[in-house]
């Protein structure tokens, strides 16, 4: 006995992190071993990036040689200098405000519609839905194509038959590249709308069955019944549409860089922010100013989350 | 209907179907499948455009009135397109890189989730906060300082930082599935097979995994085609041509390609390599596409 006390603070860290029974410390090892691929991940790729990215962006660093400190000044200079940073922020801010909203209602019409037991649903639901698997260059490409001004397939239908007199110049002028983006995005909102019809099929009939008996019509039914019971899909698109956003880099990158080397679109119109951010890092090499960014970017969509969750998650209606 | 009947019975309408309801009925539907037809066939109308375009000849490609269907159809584009640009070794490395990074994230993001799910030790709940919070960090946040991470690694212009995250758990919404899903599994199955003697190990590979195809399912399709579309993580990363993906070969095989961007005189042949890019995704999606609407509403995330 009085040889295992001696090691009984070893024991007792040791059973802190393994358990205590002889089989529970078996289990916890193994469970280490299993959760060791996911822990070095995370330890690599989630942990390390924040850390490198705090350090650098205190950092004037080019890519080459040593970095230099240079304190604020990264922050500082976007904060109050930096051009392109406050456009970034508003063509971000103007696909937002264009594309989530706008996706919400589409998405939510779309899968309305295709709860009400429609012959060939699985088919429509399929053809709704491909776009938003299809991504990429490729994509990318196929719109190039539709979208352009003189022989693209869309003017062509736009001029020769509904009779537009002038084609519309989609990409080539900075008033139609927010259009044509927003586009593309209603183009890929199938994932949301199979959501919302989740949703909408995990809504029990009882309640309209109910509804009806009471003399609710149907525009009724959907306010109080329908949009309250689907609350909780409608919030969570709301998140993800409003952080990818934030995200558009593949498009205009395809689209705008090998014509004129300038990704950003006419007139900075597709200046994006993670484009800005991109451009920053490996167009420009100005790591540690592209790390600063980063940081920016991390508060405004922390900001952004905790505001959705205070304005509008409150009125989320959860079942119990 | 089937709810607006109900109303009219437990209103006691007798002529529960007048004409004019009938009427307003059949109209009400007919309207319904114009708006849904037409909106699917909307959706669908770029991709069938970029494969009409793909079969026209270069003189054709711009003549109006627009035809759907070419007068020939012109399959040799895709022959030309494949020897235009090493289309078959960038299909080669798409596909190692794809499938190589299924495989590390199938494992390991099982695994994970059978020790969060299933096992029991002092640090899972802390890991499993972990997990939850980097399912709400944006990747676009952390490209950068991940790249020089990989750099002062070593691992640029290599695959190992398009492979290895894959091994590495990285995706955190697939772990989250795997839990949630090894959890609805009955624990008898396992406390048998424990009696029995078999190992934590054997628990997972015996019993959880051969149960969980339908998740299987889902991380892999998911995986595939986020890696297969990928495109900026390969643009940083490789330098080299040998290495490049399809993605990233085609934007270069553009650049040579097409001086003027309006009037590109190559159309055909770059629709045809974006049908080829795009087509085993569609077949995969056409053969599997319960598992991808199951995915979606199982995580709300693509990609």
């Amino acid at each position: 006995m009085e040889k295992v006390r001696r090691f009984a603070p070893v024991e007792a860290v040791l059973s802190r992190f393994l358990g205590r029974s002889r089989l529970g410390r078996k289990e916890a090892m193994w469970a280490h071993i299993f959760t060791l691929p996911w822990l070095i991940g995370f330890l690599l790729l989630r942990v390390g990036p924040f850390i490198v990215s705090a350090v650098m962006s205190f950092y004037r660093w080019r890519g080459y040689g040593s970095p230099r400190f240079v304190g604020l000044y990264n922050f500082n200079w976007i904060l109050t200098k930096d051009r392109l940073f406050r456009k970034a922020l508003e063509v971000t801010a103007r696909y937002a405000s264009l594309t989530v909203p706008i996706g919400i209602v589409l998405a939510f019409m779309i899968a309305w519609m295709l709860n009400k037991n429609l012959f060939g649903v699985v088919v429509m639901r399929s053809m709704f839905y491909v776009p938003s698997v299809v991504t990429g260059v490729a994509v990318a490409f196929m719109w190039l194509y539709i979208l352009d001004p003189r022989n693209g397939p869309l003017n062509i239908l736009l001029t020769d038959v509904i009779g537009l007199k002038d084609p519309i110049p989609w990409l080539s002028s900075p008033r139609w590249v927010m259009p044509s983006f927003a586009m593309m995005s209603l183009w890929g909102i199938g994932s949301s709308m199979v959501i919302l019809l989740a949703g909408l099929k995990g809504i029990p009939r009882v309640y309209y069955e109910a509804a009806i008996i009471d003399g609710a019509n149907s525009l009724q039914r959907l306010r109080r019944i329908t949009i309250p019971m689907l609350s909780p899909s409608l919030f969570y698109i709301l998140i993800i549409l409003t952080i990818r956003a934030f995200r558009v880099l593949t498009v205009p990158l395809v689209i705008f860089e090998p014509e004129s080397g300038r990704p950003q679109g006419p007139m900075n119109s597709a200046l994006f922010y993670t484009l800005y951010l991109y451009r920053s890092a490996f167009v420009e090499a100005k790591m540690g100013y592209a790390c600063a960014l980063g940081w920016i970017l991390f508060l405004i969509i922390m900001v952004l989350t905790v505001i959705n969750f205070l304005a509008i998650g409150r009125r989320v209606y959860y079942e119990e | 209907m089937v709810a607006s009947d109900f109303g009219a019975m437990i209103r006691g309408e007798t002529r529960r179907w007048s004409r004019g309801r009938i009427a307003r009925f059949i109209l009400g539907r007919i309207l319904l499948y114009a708006v849904v037809g037409g909106g699917a066939l909307l959706y669908l109308m770029p991709l069938l455009l970029m494969i009409s375009t793909s079969l026209k000849s270069a003189d054709t490609l711009y003549v109006r009135p627009f035809r759907w269907i070419p007068e020939t159809l012109h399959w040799e584009n895709y022959l030309k397109a494949w020897n235009s640009f090493p289309f078959s070794l960038y299909l080669r490395n798409t596909v190692i890189i794809t499938v190589l990074n299924l495989l590390g994230a199938v494992i390991n993001c099982s695994l994970a989730g059978y020790a969060l799910a299933r096992m029991r030790f002092p640090a899972r709940n802390l890991f499993f906060g972990l997990l939850i919070a980097t399912m709400l960090l944006p990747s676009q946040v952390t490209f950068v300082p991940e790249y020089l991470i990989w750099w002062k690694l070593g691992f640029v212009n290599t695959w190992v930082p398009l492979i290895l995250p894959g091994w590495l758990a990285v995706g955190s919404s697939r772990i989250f599935l795997f839990r949630q899903f090894f959890r609805t599994l009955p624990a008898e199955l396992e406390d048998a097979a424990k009696i029995d003697g078999a190992s934590p190990f054997g628990c997972y590979w015996r019993i959880a995994l051969p149960l969980s195809m339908p998740v299987i399912g889902v991380v892999a399709l998911f995986e595939f085609i986020g890696k297969w579309n990928s495109y900026v993580a390969p643009l940083i990363y490789l330098k080299d041509a040998d290495l490049y993906t399809l993605n990233v070969g085609l934007n270069m095989f553009k650049d040579a390609y097409a001086q003027e961007l309006s009037h590109m005189p190559n159309m055909h042949l770059f629709m045809a390599i974006a049908t080829m890019i795009v087509v085993p995704v569609l077949i995969i999606f056409i053969l599997l596409q319960r598992y991808f609407v199951e995915g979606v509403q199982l995580t709300g995330l693509k990609g």
